[in-house]
């Protein structure tokens, strides 16, 4: 292992180990790690590896050519984007959106952030299913609030059970947050569980947090369902989703919220104070995602589903176990068989196997059997992935 | 408008409810509000972008500091004004206001925070959010008693347009330096006139060491709506800020990065800061046949004209169909503030010289 490594770079793992209680610290320093081996077969990090499709890169070019990229746009979005925002949620999740009800943001993770921060007062408590995406950790914190984690269980594939949800539930409760689908687990809620979780909320006067950011890519027999669409659900709920894993935009940083509208006109000011607009050309990108054709979006789960499936077996083959994926594009897997821990693992199948894959203390402290794969890769590569990773369990086993 | 407040809407914590509201011109006004000068991109900026775009060099998250080679061309800038800095010390942001905000929310958590005056507001939000306690005072004047904590210089002042005169920057230098502060030095604003006395605080001997240096590609006429900026400064400063931004928003927009790159490869801020100011002096002139009093602009981005009455200014401003910042609530009472209007800057004259008659003449 090579000690002569520039300033801040992390390889041993040793270092590693030192970032590690923070999850996010942890997958980007393997990131880092993985950047400095040349033929790693990244399974890591959540950015589709497909295109941006061409029309909105027409969109795009378009905005810039005509000058409209230059002009200034409101810090609560495009008109015409948060006005197809409005008009798909409506259609496709049954959410009774008005233009004023939407905020255009810097992707999904700051409308997270600044929903944070326009939520949840110092002490406050916020429930979050376990595991977790871990950037929900520092929106949350920086807040002054406190998260408390909701187990979910292997054995119903990562389901959000209300009745945990519920148990959690003390004084200091003001939102529950769920993610359906899930990252890390892929799993979906299921209608039964969120219209019962819909119901506690209403009961205990809780605001719901709706991370729909994988919306699109859902697999039946699972069901995407809006929690805001429910009954009585609108006026308590805060629904986020983007532009980034629908149409492989991650690049372009385009994100929303949608919620009462003067709950949006706070955010918007909190926005305003804090992050400013977005960019005038991703807005136009995403007003041709939005309003454009749509077929692409059903190729893409189409390829996902595929590579998915391949992994399963290939995961079956080396004797590990996983939730059902419904959604998404990640396996969280259990590689308990292997005998060796995952964080161990992961790195074990980097340096040696150069695959980059995510142990499951990334997402959780307890998930320590654990890996999340995500299927961003050519189904070639992933089969390749599988090779190595057979290979350096059959030295380490 | 009023509007029923929703379940949601009822619950905003308190932090949130201490913002004004966001403004939202309409499509029929011309917006003169902002600190920086509008404008187009030129063909070769477009073209650049255009390029990036359609490579697809745009479609995924970029390196979480930003493309390398605009981390790069914002170190050789700071190298080039006296604060030798390596890539790895820049930090690509959204706009100013991110970058402002991340700058300060890291830094002034907790921390007593030293704002000379005028003390813009635009820091307002980082401070309440990080529990800043904040000493406001004149930097002309007697220097506060300190020891640690965060001192925000704004250089050029983002509510008045002028530079801190040398002098003065030294004298808070030689302050921070036996108080032990930290420094957040703002140089967001610009172009900055050719012989405007600008110095960067972090050249100042000693203060590289404990700087954060926040810059903006806003200058550029038509790449403020492009909303990209940077921080840089020494790790000490630098590191918590460029946590917290990446965990905010990850990294910044890939098309505005490759636009700010051909700006920082391909734009002259001579020629720009001379073509500026060419219709700053318009609105100048403007203000002289009225004899309302100004201050004398430092940079060409913007103008600060004095008056007693600023929110009745604003008020007839924006009745004329043309919106300025009213610096009552900008953070400099007694004045407003008005940027340079690029394509509309006839109708924006006609708009202002009726709003003035209408004040004056009451």
């Amino acid at each position: 292992m090579s000690k002569h490594h520039a300033p801040g770079q992390i390889v041993t793992p040793d270092e590693l180990r030192a970032v590690a209680a923070d999850g996010t610290k942890l997958r980007y320093a393997l990131m880092e790690l993985a950047g400095q081996i040349p033929d790693a077969i990244t399974l890591g990090r959540g950015d589709p590896d497909l295109n941006t499709p061409e029309h909105v890169i027409a969109a795009a070019r378009a905005a810039i050519l005509d000058g409209r990229a230059d002009l200034p746009v409101p810090v609560a979005g495009l008109p015409a984007l948060r006005e197809a925002v409005a008009e798909n949620l409506r259609r496709d999740n049954g959410i009774p959106v008005q233009r004023d009800d939407i905020l255009i943001t810097d992707g999904g993770q700051e409308a997270l952030y600044l929903l944070m921060q326009t939520l949840l007062d110092p002490g406050d408590e916020i429930l979050v299913p376990d595991p977790r995406y871990t950037s929900y950790d520092e929106a949350i914190h920086q807040a002054g609030a406190r998260m408390v984690l909701v187990p979910t269980y292997p054995e119903d594939n990562f389901d959000l059970r209300a009745a945990e949800v519920e148990a959690a539930i003390t004084p200091k409760t003001k939102a529950i947050l769920i993610i359906s689908p899930s990252n890390p687990t892929s799993a979906v809620v299921s209608r039964a569980n969120l219209t019962a979780i819909a119901e506690i909320a209403r009961r205990h006067n809780l605001i719901v947090i709706s991370d729909e950011i994988y919306e699109k890519y859902v697999y039946a027999p699972a069901e995407q369902i809006s929690v805001a669409g429910l009954p009585g659900m609108f006026e308590r709920t805060v629904t986020l989703g983007g532009f980034s894993k629908t149409y492989a935009m991650t690049g372009w940083r385009v994100g929303y919220v949608a919620a009462p509208a003067d709950f949006i006109a706070a955010l918007t000011a909190v926005k305003a104070a804090t992050t400013g607009p977005l960019s005038a050309v991703s807005q136009y990108a995403a007003l041709a995602a939005a309003t454009g054709p749509q077929d692409v979006v059903a190729e893409y789960r189409e390829i996902y589903r595929r590579r998915i499936e391949l992994m399963k077996h290939g995961l079956a083959d080396l004797g590990f176990s996983f939730g059902e994926p419904q959604g998404a594009f990640f396996v969280y897997t259990n590689a308990a068989s292997s005998g060796i821990p995952a964080f161990e693992l992961s790195y074990l199948l980097l340096r040696e196997g150069h695959v980059l894959i995510f142990p499951g203390t990334a997402f959780g402290e307890k998930w320590v059997d654990w890996l999340r794969i995500s299927v961003l890769q050519p189904e070639d590569q992933l089969a390749l992935a599988l090779e190595r990773m057979a290979g350096v369990l059959a030295r380490h086993r | 408008m009023t509007m029923a407040a929703s379940i949601l809407g009822g619950m905003a914590a308190q932090r949130a409810r201490i913002l004004p509201p966001a403004p939202d011109p309409s499509a029929d006004v011309i917006d003169l509000s902002s600190e920086f000068p509008s404008g187009s991109t030129s063909p070769a900026l477009r073209e650049s972008a255009i390029d990036a775009v359609e490579q697809h060099l745009c479609d995924h998250y970029t390196r979480r500091p930003g493309i390398a080679p605009l981390c790069r061309a914002v170190a050789a800038s700071m190298s080039a004004a006296g604060v030798p800095l390596d890539e790895t010390l820049v930090t690509i942001c959204g706009g100013v206001a991110e970058a402002r905000y991340v700058a300060v929310r890291a830094l002034a958590a907790g921390q007593r925070v030293y704002l000379p005056l005028p003390a813009p507001a635009v820091y307002q939000a980082g401070l309440e959010f990080a529990g800043a306690n904040v000493t406001t005072f004149d930097a002309g004047g007697d220097l506060p008693d300190a020891q640690g904590g965060l001192l925000i210089v704004s250089n050029p002042n983002p509510v008045t347009g002028q530079v801190v005169a040398p002098a003065t920057l030294e004298r808070l230098a030689a302050w921070a330096d036996a108080a032990d502060l930290a420094i957040i030095a703002d140089e967001s604003v610009g172009p900055v006139r050719p012989e405007a006395p600008f110095v960067r605080f972090a050249s100042l001997p000693g203060m590289a060491e404990r700087t954060l240096t926040i810059g903006s590609f806003a200058e550029v006429p038509g790449l403020g709506a492009w909303h990209v900026s940077w921080i840089a400064g020494a790790k000490r400063v630098f590191t918590p800020v460029r946590d917290l931004k990446q965990s905010i928003t990850i990294c910044t927009a890939a098309a505005s990065q490759y636009a700010a790159l051909a700006a920082a490869s391909e734009v002259d801020e001579g020629e720009i800061a001379a073509e500026v100011a060419e219709r700053q002096e318009a609105i100048l002139s403007l203000l002289d046949r009225h004899k309302v009093p100004y201050l004398a602009p430092d940079t060409v981005a913007f103008v600060v004209v004095q008056v007693a009455e600023s929110s009745r200014l604003a008020a007839a401003c924006h009745a004329a169909g043309v919106i300025i910042g009213d610096g009552a609530l900008l953070g400099n009472p007694g004045t407003v503030r008005i940027a340079v209007p690029s394509g509309s800057l006839a109708d924006a004259l006609e708009a202002l010289d009726a709003a003035l008659h209408d004040v004056k003449g009451r």
